[in-house]
């Protein structure tokens, strides 16, 4: 699928974008929406450096209007959108200038589902969107196991030691102050012990 | 001021005040990876780093995905690790032949998340005759409940992993803009 991007990628694409009056959709597992909207609100606004808000749909299409109209911010983020009929979409389109307030435009995060009803509903603001509906491909961002398990070997072969010693160094509040014992704990998924070194 | 109590309270004063001045508390994890991300892309558009835009994707990761509500401790990490500094590990390379990787730690569990650990090294292209590969590694070593006898917790290494010199009062998006931006290599050494 060309339209897949991880958040890096949809990111370096578009942050040049963010700066201009351009509307954007990614489209998003619905079980993930919130995760992606909160990972969004932290990494927009240093790509685009304009005030972002984050505006939710969840009491209507007139009431998301509003609170755009109402909203001090340059660059928008619409979420919530998961639970708009038809007639949401359709009063949606309708509205869709009201989404213009100067020079900057926004990104709408909404399920395959809403993607789909806004598709056939919203003809109009699709116009508007052009090819710039995306897809997430997500946590590609994350180290993968096999990078994970390259780098924990490079640590054990370095220090002579095993993660059970890493571990038990830092269940005993021994571990050496070295900024790889932090990576390796968080690696092994044991970042808690971290905690007890304070 | 020059028997050796005096030496360790002088540097336990310079890396008070070197700590002191130092961004180490971020917005979270996630945002500081951003503003990584977008250096380096921007210092790819500007051709000052030899990655393109999916190669830098490949050398920037997160090691941990933080759930909402139950934030923990994350990794950045930017290239491979590389201990023996062997060219075969992933790694960002410079337009003047300059390589380098990095790790950063960040807890999450307060508020802002502070940045608590963090390794930057790069490398120098080797001269003829050269054995060993020249480099300067930034770290900032993890906090100990006791004091670090040596004080000497935010270190620079010039060339040499057993000698230690206070690191001025840098943060990671610091040193990355200098690793970037302020090392001019020339072709021939500065003459005295």
């Amino acid at each position: 699928m060309d339209n897949l991007f991880s958040l890096d990628e949809f990111l370096q694409r578009n942050g040049g974008l963010l700066d201009s009056n351009i509307w954007m959709v990614l489209v998003v597992d619905i079980n993930d929406i919130e995760l992606t909207v909160t990972d969004l609100r932290d990494t927009l606004e240093i790509f685009s450096e304009c005030s972002t808000g984050t505006i939710s749909g969840e009491s209507g299409v007139r009431n998301l209007i509003n609170q755009i109209k109402e909203a001090s911010e340059e660059y928008f983020l619409l979420w919530k959108l998961d639970d708009w009929d038809n007639n949401e979409w359709k009063i949606f389109d309708a509205l869709r200038s009201r989404l213009d307030k100067g020079n900057k435009g926004g990104l709408l995060v909404l399920s395959e589902q809403a993607n789909n009803l806004m598709i056939h509903n919203a003809p109009n603001f699709v116009s508007w969107l052009g090819a710039r509906i995306y897809y997430l491909h997500k946590d590609a961002e994350i180290l993968s196991d096999e990078e994970c398990d390259r780098r924990l070997a490079t640590l054990q072969e370095w220090t002579g030691k095993t993660n059970d010693d890493v571990i038990a160094l830092a269940e005993n509040r021994q571990l050496p102050t070295d900024p790889e014992y932090g990576e390796w704990l968080i690696l092994l998924n044991r970042g808690d012990l971290l905690e007890r070194q304070k | 001021m020059s028997d050796k109590n005096n030496w360790q309270k002088i540097c336990a004063d310079v890396q008070e005040r070197s700590l002191n001045n130092t961004y180490l508390d971020v917005n979270n994890a996630t945002s500081l990876w951003a503003a990584i991300l977008k250096c380096l892309t921007t210092a790819s558009d500007e051709k000052i780093l030899n990655a393109k835009q999916d190669e830098i994707r490949k050398l920037l990761k997160k090691g941990a995905s933080s759930q909402i509500g139950k934030k923990g401790y994350t990794e950045i990490m930017g290239g491979g690790k590389n201990f023996n500094r062997t060219q075969d590990i992933p790694h960002f390379k410079l337009h003047n032949g300059c390589w380098f990787d990095f790790a950063i730690t960040i807890d999450e569990t307060c508020k802002p998340a502070q940045i608590i650990g963090f390794d930057f090294e790069i490398r120098f292209p080797q001269k003829e005759g050269e054995t060993l590969v020249p480099f300067l590694r930034i770290d900032l070593n993890l906090p100990e409940h006791n004091n670090d006898e040596r004080n000497i917790r935010f270190h620079l290494h010039p060339s040499n992993d057993d000698i230690m010199i206070h690191s001025p009062p840098m943060s990671p998006l610091e040193i990355l803009h200098m690793f970037l931006y302020g090392l001019n290599i020339r072709d021939k050494p500065r003459s005295s």
